[in-house]
Order: structure tokens, then C-alpha cells, then sequence
């Protein structure tokens, strides 16, 4: 299990050498992956991991370095490799049955290979009802897997995954990356990338990416346990002000990090017990009532800013120009609600019966799969789309929401093309500020904002286009709230930027909502529902839960218990042997294990570990993590309606 | 092989998988045939004369009478009020006869008579063609009235391969010619675009498959299709024209298929270099159907274009497979008559396949 299978030494990619287009994709990139690792590749848009890839894949050639796959060059060993491409590289108009067979012919599986393999991977995938089903009729899920299938159907000693579960709905991700738990167990190598931190943690080994460089590669626990650092969880009366407050302390050396999420701040310190006095009574003294919920170890998400920051230096901090005069006062008050909301589209509810009330100075978030419902509630809010039955009132009005007075209030920055590639960025933000009649002596300040948030500062003249992904989200967020509206909606605001920038844009965000905006987040990722103060949970048309992050968690019945384990391939084995498949899950070296109490869990692993004669290293109790809710609520509800059926 | 299979197998399910091309493939060169064949005509058919007779004698009515025997002429007025000039400026006639008192007087006083023809010479072609009627006409007038003036020589012509002289199935011919290079071109530009436009290119990138086997595994599916479209044509043009393969088709087929892998083979290039299938659609109506219209002689011969630009004619292939289809089914030629024009078209096909090899020949990324 240790060989070494794919080695890079000095990877360099440069496109576009000697134009005024140049840019260097991977900047002298070193690793080397030992065969059965899952080795992931995390880091924002445009960090250079897909240029790895493809190298790997031997469908690009580096400009300068070694790189060594399977003993060979990466153009030599293409038959032992699988390549999971993004977007995945399906043809839509061939059914599941006929993608498989092309990827077959191509890698020349002789017939028997083929039926035995497409068989197995076809069932072990839940897939074998949909063989004739065209590739563009699946769901994001069935995409992803049929993906892997046609990576898998050569047998590949080398699976190169790149970001396969992008639009994939939770439940398919889990399934997803159980499966290849199992294949690197077998001895199958894995290289992935992925943008979700959870998923981070289920890798052997992770390279933190950014500008084409790795800027570090440890295992997840690591990466954490390198921090030295303890993480508190701290809720207040009024985190505004204790973040604010906090955020003096830390820039006066007292504690590392405080970051603000929905109903909590995070305060990463050094002493668990001095530090930790010290905060509660400088926070008490301000009357903020703090309440320390949980002290444990920083989360990847922490490590990760850490890792860019040392390399970045400290971000801007620019407020928005002009506040409101009176934010406090309209804070509270109903800025967007329905009631008993329905769509149907022909025999088909979308929307059943939603009833929503954001206030002022509320960051709400609406969460579900791909198909829960969500866009077509958005769609119903913006008046986009006429509701079967229900009422909507935005902004204290019931009709009218198309009209040019109530859209100069609203602020919508979609997943994707807000901002025009061929104009300067500057010139998009005059395009933004003119057509949401921004008043021309504002303009100036308002841009030079924005620009200043995005750390953009002077580049105003640059093409949009020449922008990577992450930065242009930045952008495009500041030219959607330039004209200071009372609503904003954001469609996966964050999806593809860095751990770093993601902060600086909700710092945005919450600035908006502390001035008295109400702001409703569309999204599936888990690092962004817990920024929102609310969250309601969305699944086949239907509310299914609603509450703070915390409170969420409630919903989650027993504990969840860490095991480290020395051989977690037959832990791995033994534990869902014993306890059933769904209780446990593999996080790289570590497995999740759910129980209805510490004690009773304990007793239970313990019992198993003996009698398969395992070696335990700890066993502790963690805290569930909202995807984990979600999953039990999506599993519950889906109970529900088997039993109704 | 089992690769070559693979990559085609995959093209032909997808060929298969869009209604819009199957139809567009089996019914356009159908279509295609007949509207060229039944539109296209140069020859003018039921040109309209108005007559003014003002001598009215026996004579001058028997000259009349020549002219409206004549099979062409459509006769919408005979001495009406109708204006003369009127008749041809709003254009209600294309010929006016006119003829002037004393016109049987002075032939049979045995002095020269005058009768007056005036055409519209707006449309060249026609006009052309009246004036060669009118002097027919008026020869052979004369002739029937003083055998003595008769030409002691007369020319029986007769017109071969053709011999209705109709220009339907000169057409016809033509444009199974522009047919087969614009469909097949237009099937392999959208298939290779379509490959870099969904990102799918990439799996055969990652696969051992080799430059020369993407090429035949994606051209061959749609030279099939081309073949197909060729049946058809010709069908239908025999069925509508009378169109006759020659006794040795040989020359016709290996030329057929190559001058359709041409078409294929151009397509994919251009659908690979603009990787956007919106562009290379457009690029291929425009490069291929328009200068195959234009420049293949397919409508006039091409001696009637200008020396400077005639030679782009010779990288035309259509110039040389128009020329080997009216041998083939209007004279029933074979490798004979035009076996220098087929083994250009086969060299071309090869020069295709080199171009397309050579854009794919890495099987990467550009970097």
C-alpha cells in the first residue's frame, strides 16, 4: 500500500506563453500519491486543479516538469486511467447503456469484461432500471455515477476525479463517496477535487491549491491539529457588536481568528482556558451575555483561511460608503412573506404550500436538493413565474412586484451571468449602478466600494473575462447591492471562491442585513447555511424543517462518535457488518459511527473491536454537522412517504 | 478496429437520435433535386406578345399568323387599344410586333417591307433568345411566301444526351453536386463542434484511440449518410428527369464517395477549428454551398467568369464532381471521358483527411 503511483516534480502549466494573455495555471507543483490514497485537490476556481487533471490524464502536455503515472508518462499509461471530467464528459443524447459501451470500445473491453462489469457497476449504483434512459434525462446524481461507471469500465488502477459532485444532491454525494471508500480499499488510487470542505475531510491526503501553487499537503487531521489552536463556539445577544468588539482583540494579538456565522461566532484561540476567561469577560462586560456552546479543535475551514492568509496577508475591511440613516428601526419588520404558496406545472406540484417570513436584517437560507423546489419559490417571489395559489407580500405590497419602483429595491445576484466578459470591471459597475438608478454623485464612492471588497482596488480597466471565477463572484455581488437594496437574493453567492474569499463576502452580506436589508440565500452548500441565521429545509416541494443552524441540529436524534482506528479498511467492514451501513461512514483515516447515546456507542464499538480483534486508537464524541441533519431529515421524510405508499 | 467501431457506433446513435437530421439527410437531397431541377430554367417558356397590325392585309395576317403558330409566344393582345409602349413598361408583354401600313403593299410591289420587333431588353437571356426567335420567324416567313428565297442549305439539328434540350435534367444533375458536399459537410461540422462545445472530446483524448482512428470513427457513420442521400437524389431524378446511370458506373460511385468524404471530411475540420457549432454551421453554408453554387459552372459555364478569379474554381470541388455527374448521367460516360476529374476528387478527399489528422494529430489540448 505504500508504492508510490503518480509522482510530480516541478509541474509547471503555462497558457498562452509569450501573449498578453499569459497565465500561469500550476506554478512548480510537487506530489506524490501512494497507491490506494484518496488524494484530494481543494482549493477556489481557477486554483489550477483542473490543468492538473488534465496533465495527469495525458490530454495536456506541462510546459516544464516531471510528472510519472503508473511508472510512465501520463500519455502512456491513458488506458490504466479513469478520468471523471467536469463537467462530465456524458454524451446526452446516447442512454446510459450506450455511453457505457462507447467509453468500453474506446478502452477496447473485450464483451465479456464489459457485460460483467457494466452489470455490476450498474447495480451497485441503483442504476439498472434506467439503462435505456438518455444521459441527459438524469438527475445530477445519476450523471455523477453514470460518470464514474464509464471511468470505472476499463478497471482503471488510476481514478481522476474532477470535482464529480458539483450539482449532486447530498444524498448522492454521500453514496458517492462511500463507493470510492470502497475502491481504494481495493488498491484503486484516487485523485479528486472537490469545492466542499466535508468532503476534504473524507480524503487520505488534501494539497490546499491556490494560484497554481500547493500551498500545503497534510492529511485533513493535520491540517488541523497543525493549527495548535482551540476553537470556542460562542453565541451572544448581539453578534454584530461582539464581532465587532472580538475583532479589536484580534488585532491586538489576544486571539487568533473570530469569524460570524449564523448564530454563533467561531474564536479561534491559543489557550483553551485563559483565552477563553478572557473573552467571556471582556464580552460580559459589554452586556452581550456570551455562552460558550463548544470548545474542540478548529475545523478544516478554519485551517484553510489560516493557510491562505499566511500567504495572502490581511484582507480589506471597507464598509459600505453610506449607511442607512436608521437601520435598528426597520430591523424586525416583515420584508418578504408567503403564505401557503403552490405551484403546479400540469400534474406535477413544485411548490407545495411554502410559507416564509423574512424580517429586516435577516440573512435567510433556503436549502434542498436540485429539484426540491427552491428556484421555482424564488421564481414565484421575483414575480417571474404566476403562483398556482397563495399569497405574496414584498415589502408591504401584494401585487406589483414587476414594477420599477419595487425591482429598484431588490437586489439579485444569480449563480451565473451577472457580469458581461467583454466590458472592464469598472464598466460593468456603471452598467450595474446605471440601471438600478443609482444617483450619479453616489456612483464614485459605490464603485470604488465595490472594487474595494472584491481587493480589486485599481483594476478597473481589466477585462471581466481575464478575471478567474471566484473573483468575478466578488464582483458581481458588489455590483448587485451598489444600489443598496431592501431585498437581496443570492443563488449560491459563494460556489466556487476560496475559504478566504468566501469570508470577506459574507462579511458583506452580514454588513447588508446589520443595515437593515433582508437577504435570502438560495443554496445547497453546506459552508453557507451555516452563515445564515435561518434556514428552512426544502425537499420535493415541501418545508421540511426550519430553524436556526442550531436548533436544526436538535433534529438530529443521538451522537456521533469519531473512531480511529489502525486498519480502517476492516473497521470500515466489521463496524457495517455489525451496526448496518447507514450508521456508518469512512472521513479518511476515521469513521463516523451514529449511536443513541456516548455511553451505549461506546460500549457497542468496543464490543465489535474485541471480537474481530480491532485496534482502537480514540474513540470521541463530535458534533453533527448540518449536512448530517439534512441526511436524516431526506431519509426521514422519504420513510414517511414509502410508508404512506 | 474495435475502437474505429466504437467512435462510429457512438456517431451513428447520435445521427440516429436527432429527428432534425435524419429528415434534413433522407428528404433535403430530394428536394434538393427537384426544386433546382423544376426552378432553375433558363429557357423562357410562354413569353407574351402583343401585336399591332396596321396594315391589316392579307399578307401582313399571314405574317401574324407565323408568329402565333410558333409554340413560345403567348398572345395577349392583337390589335387592342392597348398602347404600345404601355404594354411593355408595365410589363404585360415581353415582345410588341408591330406593323406599319403598306406592309403587304410594298412586299408584293417587291420592296423591302418593314415589320417592328420591340423586346424588352431588361433580362438579357431572354431578350436574347427573342431576337433569335423573331428572326427564325420572319426567315422563315419568307421562305413559305417566295420559295425562291429560300437557303439553299438547311442545318437538321439534332441535340444529343439532351435531345428535349430541357433544362431540368441539365439541373437536376447539378444539384445532386451541391447536395452532396453541403449536407455531408454540414453533418461532420456539427459533429466535431459539438464534441468541444459539450467537452466531450476529452474522453477520446484520455483513451489510447489514435488521431487517424478518431478521424475514419467519425467520418465514416456520416460518409454512410451521404451515400444514402446520393440513392435518393438519383431516384428521385430518375424518377422526375429520366436520369440514367451509365453502363459503367464505377467512375460515378468512387467519385461520388469521395467528393461526400470531402464533404464530411471539411466539416469536421471546420467544426474543429471553430469548436462552436453555431460558427462552423454558418461557415459551412457560406464557404460550401455558396462558392459550390458559384464556382463549379453549375449554373453558367465557367468560362463566363472572369479570368482573375476563374482559377479559385480549381479548389472547387464541386467543379469537378458537377462535371463528372452530367458525364455519367447525361452521356453515360465513365473513366474515360472524366477519369482525371475522379482521381482529383479522391486525391482532394485524402488532402481532407490529412487536414483533419493533422488538426487532431496530438489527441490534447492546444496548449
Amino acid at each position: 500500500m505504500t508504492g508510490v503511483v503518480i509522482r510530480a516534480r516541478g509541474l509547471t502549466k503555462v497558457y498562452d506563453r509569450g501573449t498578453k494573455q499569459e497565465l500561469c495555471a500550476l506554478d512548480a507543483v510537487d506530489f506524490e500519491i501512494r497507491k490506494g490514497e484518496i488524494f484530494g485537490l481543494i482549493g477556489a476556481d481557477g486554483a489550477g486543479k483542473s490543468t492538473c487533471f488534465k496533465i495527469l490524464a495525458g490530454v495536456l502536455e506541462p510546459t516544464a516538469g516531471e510528472v510519472e503515472v503508473l511508472f510512465r508518462s501520463p500519455r502512456e499509461s491513458r488506458q490504466r486511467v479513469g478520468y471523471v471530467t467536469q463537467p462530465f464528459s456524458l454524451y446526452e443524447d446516447l442512454s446510459v447503456a450506450e455511453n457505457l459501451r462507447y467509453a468500453a470500445g474506446l478502452r477496447e473491453v473485450d464483451e465479456e469484461a464489459f457485460a460483467e462489469r457494466s452489470r455490476r457497476y450498474l447495480e451497485a449504483f441503483d442504476m439498472k432500471a434506467f439503462t435505456d434512459r438518455l444521459a441527459g434525462r438524469l438527475s445530477g446524481g445519476m450523471k455523477q455515477k453514470l460518470a464514474l461507471s464509464c471511468a470505472l469500465i476499463a478497471d482503471p488502477a488510476v481514478l481522476l476525479l474532477d470535482e464529480p459532485t458539483t450539482g449532486v444532491d447530498p444524498v448522492s454525494r454521500r453514496d458517492f463517496w462511500d463507493a470510492l471508500g470502497g475502491l481504494a480499499d481495493r488498491g484503486m488510487t484516487i485523485v479528486v477535487a472537490t469545492p466542499y470542505l466535508d468532503e476534504a475531510e473524507r480524503c487520505t491526503r488534501i494539497a490546499c491549491m491556490e494560484n497554481g501553487k500547493i500551498l500545503a499537503q497534510y492529511p485533513p487531521a493535520e491540517f488541523v491539529s497543525r493549527m495548535a489552536l482551540t476553537r470556542l463556539e460562542i453565541r451572544t445577544c448581539d453578534l454584530q457588536r461582539a464581532e465587532e468588539m472580538l475583532e479589536r482583540h484580534e488585532r491586538d494579538g489576544i486571539l487568533a481568528d473570530v469569524q460570524r456565522f449564523g448564530d454563533r461566532l467561531d474564536v479561534l484561540v491559543s489557550d483553551p482556558v485563559a483565552d477563553r476567561d478572557r473573552i467571556l469577560e471582556a464580552l460580559e462586560a459589554e452586556e452581550l451575555k456570551p455562552e460558550v456552546l463548544r470548545s474542540g479543535d478548529p475545523t478544516l475551514e478554519n485551517a484553510f483561511v489560516a493557510t491562505l492568509r499566511s500567504k495572502r496577508g490581511p484582507e480589506s475591511h471597507a464598509h459600505f460608503p453610506d449607511r442607512a440613516t436608521a437601520p435598528a428601526e426597520r430591523c424586525g419588520e416583515l420584508a418578504l412573506g408567503t403564505k401557503g404558496l403552490v405551484k403546479r406545472f400540469g400534474s406535477f406540484t413544485a411548490v407545495k404550500g411554502l410559507d416564509l417570513e423574512i424580517r429586516h436584517g435577516e440573512i435567510y437560507g433556503l436549502l434542498g436538493a436540485n429539484g426540491a423546489g427552491k428556484t421555482t419559490a424564488i421564481k414565484m417571489i421575483c414575480g417571474l413565474v404566476q403562483p398556482s395559489s397563495g399569497e405574496i407580500s414584498l415589502l408591504g405590497r401584494t401585487k406589483g412586484f414587476r414594477t420599477a419602483a419595487v425591482r429598484s429595491r431588490i437586489g439579485y445576484k444569480s449563480q451565473k451571468f451577472t457580469l458581461y466578459d467583454d466590458l472592464t470591471i469598472g464598466e460593468n459597475l456603471d452598467f450595474y449602478a446605471a440601471m438600478y438608478d443609482v444617483p450619479p454623485k453616489l456612483c464614485r464612492a459605490r464603485k470604488d466600494w465595490a472594487l474595494e471588497v472584491s481587493g480589486l482596488r485599481g483594476e478597473e480597466g481589466m477585462l471581466t473575462g481575464r478575471l478567474p471565477d471566484g473573483w468575478k463572484q466578488r464582483v458581481a455581488f458588489g455590483a448587485a447591492v451598489m444600489h443598496q437594496p431592501d431585498i437581496v437574493f443570492l443563488d449560491e453567492p459563494t460556489s466556487g471562491v476560496d475559504a478566504l474569499a468566501r469570508r470577506a463576502m459574507w462579511r458583506m452580506i452580514n454588513e447588508l442585513a446589520d443595515n437593515g436589508a433582508a437577504v435570502l440565500v438560495v443554496t445547497h452548500y453546506l459552508e453557507e447555511a451555516e452563515q445564515c441565521n435561518r434556514i428552512g429545509f426544502m425537499a420535493a416541494g415541501d418545508m421540511v424543517a426550519e430553524g436556526s443552524p442550531s436548533e436544526l441540529e436538535k433534529h438530529m436524534p443521538g451522537v456521533l462518535l469519531e473512531v480511529r482506528a489502525a486498519n480502517v479498511a476492516a473497521s470500515l467492514g466489521a463496524f457495517r457488518q455489525a451496526l448496518g451501513r447507514d450508521r456508518v461512514t469512512q472521513f479518511g483515516e476515521r469513521l463516523h459511527v451514529q449511536a443513541p447515546d456516548v455511553g451505549a456507542g461506546e460500549r457497542e464499538i468496543q464490543a465489535i473491536a474485541e471480537a474481530q480483534s480491532l485496534e482502537l486508537r480514540s474513540i470521541e464524541p463530535i458534533p453533527f454537522s448540518l449536512e448530517d441533519v439534512f441526511l436524516a431529515l431526506i431519509e426521514r421524510r422519504r420513510a414517511a412517504s414509502d410508508k404512506a405508499a | 478496429m474495435q475502437r474505429i467501431l466504437a467512435q462510429s457506433g457512438k456517431e451513428w446513435k447520435q445521427f440516429r437520435r436527432d429527428p432534425l437530421s435524419m429528415w434534413l439527410a433522407v428528404l433535403m437531397p430530394v428536394v434538393m433535386v427537384l426544386l433546382f431541377g423544376y426552378t432553375l430554367s433558363l429557357d423562357p417558356d410562354g413569353l407574351r406578345l402583343v401585336i399591332r397590325d396596321l396594315d391589316n392585309s392579307a399578307l401582313s395576317r399571314r405574317y401574324v399568323e407565323t408568329y402565333i403558330g410558333a409554340a413560345d409566344f403567348q398572345l395577349i393582345a392583337w390589335d387592342s387599344e392597348l398602347a404600345v409602349e404601355q404594354a411593355l413598361e408595365t410589363g404585360a408583354a415581353e415582345m410588341v410586333l408591330l406593323i406599319p401600313p403598306h406592309f403587304g403593299r410594298d412586299l408584293l410591289a417587291g420592296r423591302p417591307a418593314q415589320a417592328q420587333a420591340l423586346i424588352d431588353g431588361a433580362d438579357a437571356n431572354t431578350a436574347l433568345i427573342l431576337r433569335q426567335t423573331a428572326s427564325a420567324l420572319n426567315a422563315s416567313f419568307l421562305a413559305r411566301e417566295n420559295p425562291a428565297l429560300a437557303p439553299p442549305v438547311r442545318a437538321r439539328i439534332r441535340y444529343w444526351y439532351n435531345p428535349g434540350l430541357s433544362d431540368r435534367r441539365f439541373f437536376g444533375t447539378g444539384a445532386l453536386g451541391m447536395v452532396l458536399i453541403f449536407f455531408p459537410a454540414l453533418l461532420g461540422a456539427i459533429a466535431a463542434s459539438r464534441e468541444h462545445e459539450l467537452g466531450t472530446v476529452i474522453q477520446a483524448y484520455a483513451s489510447t484511440l489514435t488521431p487517424a482512428e478518431w478521424v475514419i470513427g467519425t467520418a465514416l457513420p456520416y460518409v454512410a449518410v451521404g451515400c444514402v442521400e446520393l440513392v435518393c437524389g438519383y431516384l428521385s431524378g430518375a424518377v422526375a428527369f429520366g436520369y440514367d446511370l451509365p453502363p459503367d458506373p464505377t467512375a460515378f460511385l468512387a467519385a461520388s464517395v469521395g467528393y461526400i468524404a470531402i464533404g464530411v471530411l471539411f466539416g469536421m475540420w471546420v467544426g474543429h477549428a471553430t469548436r462552436s457549432q453555431s460558427i462552423s454551421i454558418q461557415a459551412v453554408q457560406l464557404g460550401v454551398f455558396l462558392l459550390s453554387l458559384l464556382l463549379s459552372g453549375f449554373l453558367a459555364p465557367l468560362e463566363n467568369i472572369p479570368k482573375a478569379i476563374r482559377w479559385l474554381s480549381y479548389f472547387i470541388p464541386a467543379r469537378y464532381y458537377v462535371e463528372v455527374v452530367r458525364d455519367a448521367l447525361l452521356r453515360q460516360g465513365g473513366w474515360r471521358t472524366n477519369g482525371l476529374d475522379v482521381v482529383i476528387l479522391l486525391g482532394l478527399a485524402m488532402l481532407g483527411f490529412w487536414g483533419v489528422w493533422s488538426q487532431v494529430r496530438r489527441m490534447r489540448f492546444p496548449d
